[in-house]
């Protein structure tokens, strides 16, 4: 399984993690079912309050008119778009799942008749050059959570999810990238 | 991500790539200026020099030291290394010889100099291997967590070993092949009693008389008092533990901090590591030796032309093991020891190994790691390469391993270490070349499957990829089902589809309801 970001929510990323410190932040990821095992993330929420350095607690009803404009923008076409599942930051600690992040992940996807079938973890921080590091973890009812592919790639041209305005632009730091060993960090 | 898939085809491929890196090989004798460091891939010596392995005989009792085998014992059993490979690296420096690698308890090391002077040199080997004795009696270290003095276990052999490039990166130390390193190192661990042992090789060339049993008739302390008198080293354990001592002044050894690494291993970089940045998961250590190896170089040695078959057949051997782990498993070589890869293989999270996942991975590799032997065998013969006589000898078991690199600046070896290593490759050991045996940690770790595989012996013969996947899929076994759907669909597109390997998450999980399925409920984190 992959999941893609599109360039302007790495930027996201790096501008409210920034803004937070050495505080933990959360939000939602909203998807689009691209093809059989690829989804892309084309929209997350950014929580700024909830959190500690060491914890972050996501409420529902802060996101609730962000799904609501979700679902209103993609004409409430479930099976191709819908709730993708959970980011927070790691500020202090590896861009990996704590216990209780993958405690609680198992929880959504088990918890409930409306349980998504689904749902994907991403792990965001800033390293030392401020530069985004992430890990991306899936989980499903009844199974162990599985590291998953990350992938970067813009918008599509006709891209239904854009929230206007929309202001296009050009992807150009290649470099932040490090997918391969996500627990490296500096010594 | 790994398909946990061999074919014939992948290894095909490889062997052929690697051959040619072989096509020609030049092999050459040592002389007295030879450099054997950066030696390239197509060129070998033949090297007449004594060969020391040392081993550290309490490494086991420092890892036993604690009833679980938590991050403590692991940080002490790691600086506890590190300590004494610091204080081997000033005595390696001081007496020129040649230090081909540490292993974990063992250090292994040649004497090539005074060329043309065999008694010489083996009074020299002595000499040193008294003085790795002595230090490291003193590199122990008092303070709060006390690390004991190491215990040494001395084995020299001499004679004509083959040099070849060891395939590591960077600084590349050459690995001997042959009769004197295998002995050397038979009588280091030929026992549990400290002390030189000396093969009666190694014996008569500096005129003592041969013994009946070599693995218990330690050096007097007068026959290693005549060895230093005529080796007269420069150096003293008083000089090189005072040396060690500033050094570890001035460069403390940073605290040992250990993080999970999030399987699959073959996308760690070893070569990043230090203490403070060390990783520890529950996992499986591996083991695969190339069994009758050192009886084919002795056969093979004196020859130019047989010579060359040596040096490519263990290219291609070696490289086709290291493949089969890493590219079609996964998993992560940690070094080539002489004819011997070891590796690390595992499944699940940073923080938890899905411990029959990884076990089944690791029987599926193993299967795979001979399946790949045999066929690139098949490959070498049918290039008139003699093989006759080769086998593989596979080990494995599991638990907490840590993984780190140690020594000096500029010069850091990689070391994975725990209790699972030492008995994998005891595993490994007690192998035939057409064996495979597990310990009983991973035993524990199996399927129901994975155990009918090996049986109450823990140990099966002609365990190839073929019949561990049949056999693990036949009796349910969620992983081999995911490589055997993997497999199917290799060989029907010539595409390597990506496939996501654990059945436990088939691709139809992987997709939206046609409902809202926002969560409603609180969700922590941390
Ligand atoms: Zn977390």
């Amino acid at each position: 399984m992959i999941v893609t970001l599109p360039p302007d929510l790495i930027a996201k990323f790096e501008k409210a993690l920034s803004r937070a410190g050495t505080r933990e932040i959360g939000g939602v990821l909203v998807g689009e079912h691209v093809a059989d095992e690829e989804f892309r993330v084309v929209d997350l929420s950014v929580q700024h309050s909830g959190g500690t350095d060491s914890c972050f607690v996501r409420h529902p009803e802060k996101h609730r008119r962000f799904m609501r404009r979700f679902f209103r923008r993609t004409g409430t076409d479930y099976a191709r778009f819908n709730y993708l599942g959970e980011w927070h930051s790691h500020p202090l600690y590896l861009a990996v799942p704590s216990a209780t992040d993958l405690t609680q992940m198992q929880l959504i996807v088990e918890e409930g008749a409306n349980a998504p079938l689904f749902a994907v973890l991403l792990i965001v921080r800033l390293d030392g050059s401020e530069r985004i590091e992430l890990s991306a973890t899936a989980f499903a009812p009844g199974s162990v959570p599985i590291q998953i592919e990350i992938g970067i790639q813009p918008r599509p041209d006709d891209d239904p999810t854009i929230p206007a305005p929309w202001i296009t632009w050009r992807w150009s730091r290649p470099d932040w990238w490090r997918k391969k060993d996500v627990n490296r960090r500096k010594d | 991500m790994a398909k946990k898939v061999w074919k014939s085809e992948t290894t095909d491929k490889r062997v052929a790539t690697r051959l040619k890196e072989v096509e020609t090989v030049e092999i050459k004798d040592y002389v007295r200026d030879t450099d054997l460091h950066g030696l390239a891939r197509n060129k070998a010596y033949r090297v007449d020099g004594v060969h020391i392995y040392a081993d550290i005989l309490n490494l086991g009792e420092m890892l036993q030291s604690t009833e679980a085998e938590g991050e403590t014992c692991h940080k002490r059993t790691l600086r506890f290394l590190n300590l004494h490979y610091r204080a081997v690296y000033r005595i390696i420096a001081a007496v020129d010889a040649i230090q081909v690698d540490f292993h974990n308890q063992r250090l292994h090391l040649v004497v090539a100099k005074p060329y043309g002077d065999e008694a010489a040199r083996v009074h020299k080997a002595v000499a040193i291997g008294q003085l790795i004795m002595d230090v490291l009696a003193k590199t122990g270290e008092d303070g709060d967590e006390k690390i004991p003095a190491a215990k040494v276990r001395v084995g020299i052999d001499t004679g004509v070993a083959l040099a070849v490039r060891n395939g590591r990166r960077g600084n590349s130390e050459p690995l001997f092949l042959g009769v004197p390193a295998n002995h050397a190192a038979k009588r280091a661990g030929g026992g549990t009693a400290d002390g030189i042992y000396l093969s009666n090789e190694a014996r008569t060339a500096i005129d003592l008389d041969e013994v009946a049993n070599e693995d218990t008739s330690a050096l007097t302390p007068a026959e290693v008092g005549d060895s230093q008198e005529e080796a007269a080293l420069a150096v003293t354990a008083d000089g090189v533990v005072r040396d060690w001592k500033k050094d570890l002044e001035a460069n403390p050894i940073g605290k040992f901090s250990f993080s999970g690494h999030t399987p699959p291993f073959a996308d760690l970089d070893l070569e990043v590591l230090t203490p403070g940045n060390s990783r520890r998961n529950d996992a499986i250590s591996v083991y695969a030796d190339i069994d009758g190896f050192t009886a084919y170089v002795a056969d093979h040695i004196d020859d130019d032309d047989d010579a060359v078959d040596v040096v490519r057949a263990l290219h291609v051997l070696r490289a086709e093991l290291d493949a089969v782990l890493t590219e079609d498993f996964g998993g992560r070589k940690v070094r080539f020891i002489g004819d011997c890869v070891h590796g690390i293989i595992g499944e699940g999270t940073a923080q938890t190994a899905d411990t029959e996942a990884s076990a089944s991975t690791a029987i599926l590799c193993a299967g795979g790691l001979r399946s790949g032997f045999d066929r690139a065998l098949e490959l070498l013969e049918d290039e008139g390469i003699d093989v006759a006589g080769l086998g593989i000898a596979i080990g494995f078991d599991a638990g907490p391993i840590a993984l780190t690199r140690l020594g000096m600046k500029g010069s850091m070896i990689r070391c994975a270490t725990g209790r699972a290593v030492l008995a994998s490759e005891h595993e490994q050991r007690r192998c035939a070349g057409d064996e495979t045996a597990l310990g009983s940690v991973a035993y524990g770790w199996c399927s129901d499957a994975g155990q009918k595989i090996f049986g109450s012996s823990r140990k099966r013969s002609g365990l190839t990829y073929d019949v561990a996947l049949k056999e693990l899929a036949d009796d349910g076994d969620a992983t081999a089902a995911a490589a055997k759907v993997a497999k199917a669909a290799m060989s029907m597109s010539l595409l390597e589809p990506i496939i996501a390997a654990p059945a436990a998450a088939a691709p139809s999980a992987f997709r939206f309801p046609n409902r809202d399925v926002t969560p409603t409920k609180p969700a922590g984190f941390a």
